[in-house]
């Protein structure tokens, strides 16, 4: 028998101090079971047989042949002729299962795999997957750079999206739609179900970094600059990745660790202010988790910085109010609280997202400055202005040696995105479509040089992609309006329209 | 084979594991669901589950592709859906037969 085989079988009697299990089809092992949990003999046992080191089997008890099987790595496929039966049996399995990264296999399935293979995802899951299992819940995180490379049509992100859809309406998977074909725009997905009158709120999916960014593009949309600005940061691809990963895994847990008390859920998106203290804790969560990790801590200064300047390159000049959405992405306060912290770098992830909630609590801006128009105080616009010349380089008027220093340092950010995506044909358009939305003002002739070499793909969806993305307002839209909107909660076991 | 005059089951998804084990969700109706089939097989009219004394219930809908490479060497498992997607019974978990008392030489 290999290792890690499943047993199912039943308990026939004791043999040498080993309970002797005959599987179904007639074999037999004798087994010692670890944990609290001992089988009555003649009962039924379900388990993952591993070896000792002196070659002696050893199981512990599982509920069901389902909750052995969601250890590893699943492939399922979605069939039948009630996809929303399909869908409501995912959801409620993975609800109840533990956190995992999901990803489009081969046809239409859909791969599901407790460790990721991306190394700056896995580093951001296994920060927060233990305070997660913890607080019960479970984490379907994408595998973005495995969607990057898929096929995937309407019809494939409908299975992708089911596993997560338990509330048996569309709104999952035209969320996940309109963030994929707005360039993987990252973001936490959450559903709210009204269960006998009580609102519960769970996280449908986490889409934890947009792989065609790279590092000046991610900048560039936590510093709200547009494309005549250039952030001046000298963060990696790989840091940004991991501050973005932990960032929006982080928020996944916000609803559960923001409550007024204990098992009282926090409704995060139901206004301006509370979405703001979960922004202010995602993002501390994920600085000190970074800190704690021995990430560098010029890294966080610069995604500080980036927040600061925020305030003034998200600014509408025209009319002196913050644009939508600016203000409560606001946590330059929460991520200075966090620099501040002394975390020691063997801390739990418990007490991570302790200290985070507790300095989200501490540096949120109060509910006041979220009524009527929003704008920063004096002081704050002083402090965005200081951080907006720190960290931007205006290039319109700039002169052209500035520019071609700037360029170089676009060149190998834009470069790095090629070599990872340039043996994919679907991944390359993707880069191609979506990469285009961050290229600087005057070095356009920088991405048309690095992405020459890439191979052409003619995909429906890319061309859509790419129709969406030539239309600025548009594509700006789609992103900002991510938030679910009230209505989008529908009661329990309200039947489908159509059906 | 005594073929049932039953409505075709519909698989709703297939979970394919490590260890060539295969979890397999089948909708049906309550009586079908209680009536404890062992094992999915397939012939040339397709998959279909069946029990030990050769009673057996037809699938409708399936996947070719998938069923050729999980019918090959998993072991399979077969859940029970009701209407609602509830699982309303697991074969092979709570259905595992008693072993024949001589099975390990007792």
């Amino acid at each position: 028998m290999q290792q890690g085989e499943i047993v199912v079988g039943t308990v026939r009697g004791m043999r040498n101090g080993k309970y002797v299990v005959v599987r179904r089809d007639g074999s037999t092992i004798d087994v010692a079971f670890d944990g609290n949990a001992s089988p009555l003999i003649g009962g039924d046992v379900i388990g993952r047989v591993t070896y000792g080191d002196f070659g002696e089997a050893r199981m512990t008890l599982r509920k069901s042949i389902l909750d052995v099987v969601l250890e590893g790595k699943v492939q399922i496929f979605p069939m039948g002729m009630r996809p929303d039966l399909t869908a409501r049996a995912l959801a409620k399995m993975l609800a109840r299962a533990k956190s995992a990264v999901i990803a489009p296999g081969a046809g239409v399935s859909i791969e599901r795999s407790p460790v990721s293979r991306d190394p700056d995802l896995a580093w951001a899951m296994s920060a927060f997957q233990p305070e997660a299992e913890r607080l019960s819940i479970a984490l379907n995180v994408i595998d973005v750079k495995a969607v990057a490379k898929a096929q995937w049509q309407p019809a494939a992100l409908r299975d992708l999206a089911l596993p997560a859809d338990i509330e048996g309406n569309r709104r999952t998977m035209n969320d996940l739609a309109r963030l994929l074909r707005s360039g993987f725009h990252p973001d936490c997905n959450r559903m709210v179900e009204n269960h006998t009158g009580n609102r519960e709120i769970s996280v449908n999916f986490v889409l934890p970094y947009s792989p065609f960014s790279g590092a000046l593009g991610f900048a560039r949309d936590v510093a709200r600059m547009d494309l005549g600005t250039f952030p001046a940061v000298r963060l990696s691809i790989s840091e940004s990745r991991r501050i973005s990963s932990a960032r929006y895994v982080a928020l996944a847990l916000a609803h559960n660790r923001l409550g007024a008390g204990l098992g009282i859920q926090a409704d995060v998106g139901g206004s301006p202010r509370a979405a703001h203290m979960a922004a202010c804790f995602a993002d501390a969560a994920a600085a000190l988790a970074f800190l704690a990790a021995g990430g560098r801590r010029e890294a966080i200064e610069e995604y500080a910085l980036l927040k600061e300047a925020s305030l003034r390159f998200g600014l509408d000049r025209a009319t002196g109010a913050l644009r939508e959405g600016v203000l409560e992405e606001g946590t330059a306060r929460a991520l200075r609280a966090a620099l501040a912290t002394v975390i020691p770098e063997a801390a739990t992830p418990k007490q991570i997202v302790s200290e985070a909630a507790k300095i989200a609590r501490r540096t949120a801006l109060p509910a006041s400055r979220f009524s009527g128009v929003q704008a920063p105080t004096e002081q704050e616009a002083a402090a965005a202005e200081q951080a907006a010349l720190k960290i931007g380089r205006d290039l319109r008027d700039a002169p052209m040696d500035a520019v071609r220093r700037m360029a170089r340092l676009y060149r190998k950010d834009i470069a790095a995105l090629v070599y990872e995506h340039r043996g994919n044909e679907a991944a390359s358009a993707r880069l191609v479509a979506f990469g285009a939305a961050h290229v600087p003002m005057r070095m356009d002739f920088v991405f048309e040089e690095e992405t020459a070499r890439l191979p052409v793909h003619a995909d429906a969806a890319v061309a859509r992609a790419t129709e969406v993305i030539s239309n600025r307002d548009r594509l700006a839209r789609r992103i900002l309006a991510r938030r679910p909107a009230e209505d989008d909660a529908i009661e329990f076991g309200e039947p489908l329209p159509g059906l | 084979m005594s073929d049932r005059k039953a409505p075709a089951l519909d698989i709703a998804a297939l979970i394919f594991g490590e260890n060539d084990t295969a979890i397999c969700w089948v909708q049906m109706p309550e009586e079908e669901a209680k009536a404890r089939f062992d094992t999915i097989s397939r012939d040339e009219e397709g998959p279909y589950l069946a029990d030990s004394s050769g009673r057996h219930l037809r699938i409708g809908n399936f996947d070719a592709a998938a069923f050729d490479e999980a019918l090959g060497s998993r072991e399979f498992f077969i859940y029970a859906l009701d209407e609602e997607g509830m699982v309303v019974d697991q074969y092979g978990i709570d259905a595992v037969r008693p072993a024949p008392a001589n099975a390990y030489g007792a």
